[in-house]
């Protein structure tokens, strides 16, 4: 503890140090304890083939059990988080909007240039057929 | 700051042609070597377009962007290491996709990138930069995905990656949650006006660690090798320059303003001394059994980053000013080599090995000098400009009082020699299999001769040069 807790310091700063300490603490507590007290006092539950296969209605499984995707449900996937994110953005400035307007026009222009970089990127996605599942690849 | 500051910038003027010419190849699909040849002029029109804002002074947006001579100087240099990238990727086209032409855009982003970091002056903007660079990598190292050796590399690029910029946001959260700001002038008076606690200095490690990533020092330099053999050449060249510089102009700007109190330089100057001692070991030693030219340089890369740390644990002026000159001296290196490199491997992508070079002078004169001044101005001989950057660090290093430092250094750069000279002995000394003359186009031969000339000429002018980078950091 003298580690971090210094004479020099003043009160308020080992407090926030302390806090600090204790954060680290609780973080591994909390991790360790809930493996520790499942290992401990949890019921050990029987363990057998079947249970460990995939369940499929009562029938085994049949094929790979990890078939391959598609490569373009992540490139959907991807695409969707990019265009989701942007209205993330645009929240934030619709709520200061007002406050930004007093300050001059300033603030339009920089939403519509935000708005042009992500028109460029749907104009290329769609030049590139990236939503075309008939493409190959 | 008036909006034609703004556009006439480079990082504003290389995103916006590098929305343009996404746009224009995807609707117009001209000739993939078309969109290369405007990207390079895009490089030149930028670096024109600084030329009237060259002497401009301020601090924009809050705090947040600072515009001085260092990050002017800078910027030049990311412009310049930009455009010979482009240039080299249209000399090893043969192994680029047809019809892939982001190879050349993408190039843009990651030099706007770079040119934003050149003058940050707040976390934030810091992090958003190092991604902007970081993510544009990712995708350029796997850039081939027909072959599985760029797979590998671009993996392997992308975990450590991301690894090391969790630690960076980590350290940036550290110093934000104790000092309440990210802007660097605020951190600097906190550390003035309040003792510097554990939390903090916590936070000053975790970020030493995220950008040891980008300088592939020691500790954090496992990615380095394999991606460098597994990456295209000219990617690998930008990796070794404009990556390695990235992370060194962020350190130089957090070392000398948020960190430069007194009770930060005692935690951060053991770090650093420790983090040039081990890469200047590993960096030499390990480089000297590597029979693949881009392994070796991806090893001596390494030990470059070394002694560029050794300029920066020297924490005065003088070391700043040489890190700034080492970068200039290893971009001239660097790209003769990697232009080299691409022309002798037009047709293996799995990159060439010191055999490959065998008898190179009988082949192509100019080829093998080229290449030979590379080798002796990265080994360090004097009168080339490698020779001039080195001394500078270890002058720096050794009035800080870093004699050890020093001392290893020194020898670990005779043993560097080794394996340099292996490279000149087999291009001069060594019987090729079949002599067949390699005919080069005029641009690359002059490419050639000034990077060459350059190399000397900076030599043996290196005093103006260094008192010029000195003049501009003061």
């Amino acid at each position: 503890m003298s580690l971090f807790l210094s004479q020099s310091q003043p009160l308020s700063e080992q407090i926030n140090t302390l806090a600090f300490v204790f954060q680290f603490l609780a973080a591994i507590l909390v991790a360790a304890g809930m493996l520790g007290v499942a290992a401990l006092i949890g019921q050990k539950g029987r363990k057998t083939k079947e249970k460990d296969i995939p369940y499929e209605c009562g029938k085994d499984p049949i094929g790979p059990q990890n078939p391959r995707f598609s490569v373009k449900f992540y490139m959907v996937a991807m695409l969707f988080i990019l265009f989701d994110i942007e209205t993330i953005f645009f929240f934030a400035w619709a709520i200061s909007y007002q406050d930004l307007l007093s300050q001059g026009i300033g603030a339009l222009f920089v939403i519509l240039f935000f708005l042009f970089l992500l028109g460029v990127g749907f104009v290329y996605e769609i030049q590139k057929k990236s939503l075309d599942w008939t493409q190959r690849g | 700051m008036n909006a034609l500051f703004v556009l006439c910038s480079p990082e504003c003027f290389l995103t916006l042609s590098a929305l343009f010419l996404l746009l224009w190849q995807a609707i117009a699909k001209p000739n993939y070597k078309s969109v290369g040849i405007l990207v390079l002029a895009s490089y030149l029109i930028s670096g024109v377009l600084l030329l009237p804002f060259v002497d401009n002074q301020g601090i924009y947006w809050n705090g947040l962007y600072v515009w001085d001579k260092m990050a002017v100087l800078w910027k030049v240099f990311f412009l310049i290491t930009g455009f010979l990238v482009t240039y080299l990727s249209l000399e090893s086209n043969s192994l680029i996709t047809k019809g892939r032409a982001e190879f050349y855009t993408l190039p843009l982003l990651t030099t706007a990138g770079m040119a934003l970091l050149a003058s940050v002056r707040d976390f934030i903007l810091l992090f958003v930069g190092l991604e902007i660079v970081t993510v544009s990598f990712y995708i350029l190292v796997a850039f081939q995905k027909e072959f599985p050796s760029a797979l590998e590399a671009g993996v392997k690029y992308l975990v450590i990656g991301a690894l090391a910029s969790s630690f960076l946001v980590m350290g940036i959260a550290f110093v934000f949650g104790i000092t309440g700001s990210t802007q660097f002038d605020e951190v600097a008076r906190f550390a003035q006006n309040n003792p510097v606690s554990t939390p903090l200095v916590l936070g000053l490690i975790f970020v030493l660690v995220g950008l040891g990533f980008k300088a592939s020092a020691v500790p954090f330099h496992v990615w380095t090798p394999d991606v460098y053999q597994g990456a295209s050449t000219p990617i690998t060249s930008y990796l070794a320059v404009g990556s390695k510089a990235a992370g060194f102009v962020v350190l130089l700007r957090v070392l000398n303003l948020p960190f430069y109190d007194q009770s930060f330089q005692k935690h951060w100057i053991p770090l650093i001394v420790l983090m040039a001692l081990l890469s200047v070991i590993l960096g030499n030693l390990a480089a000297i059994p590597q029979r693949n030219i881009k392994r070796m340089l991806g090893y001596s890369s390494i030990s470059h980053g070394g002694f560029l740390l050794m300029g920066l644990s020297a924490h005065n002026t003088i070391g700043c000013a040489a890190v700034i000159y080492y970068f200039f001296a290893y971009l001239v290196a660097i790209f003769a080599a990697f232009l080299v490199v691409i022309l002798l491997e037009k047709n293996q992508p799995s990159g060439i090995s010191i055999k490959d070079f065998n008898g190179l002078y009988q082949k192509n004169g100019l080829l093998a000098w080229s290449m030979a001044f590379a080798m002796i101005s990265l080994a360090g001989l004097p009168p080339l400009m490698g020779f001039f950057g080195k001394l500078m660090v270890f002058l720096a290093a050794w009035e800080s009082g870093q004699h050890l430092l020093v001392i290893v250094g020194a020898l670990c750069a005779a043993a560097g020699l080794y394996y340099y000279i292996g490279v000149v002995r087999a291009m001069f000394w060594a019987e090729p299999e079949t002599v067949q003359r390699i005919v080069l186009s005029p641009a690359t031969k002059v490419l050639l001769w000034i990077l060459s000339i350059g190399s000397i000429l900076l030599g043996f002018y290196a005093e103006p040069v260094i008192k010029l980078v000195g003049a501009v950091l003061s």
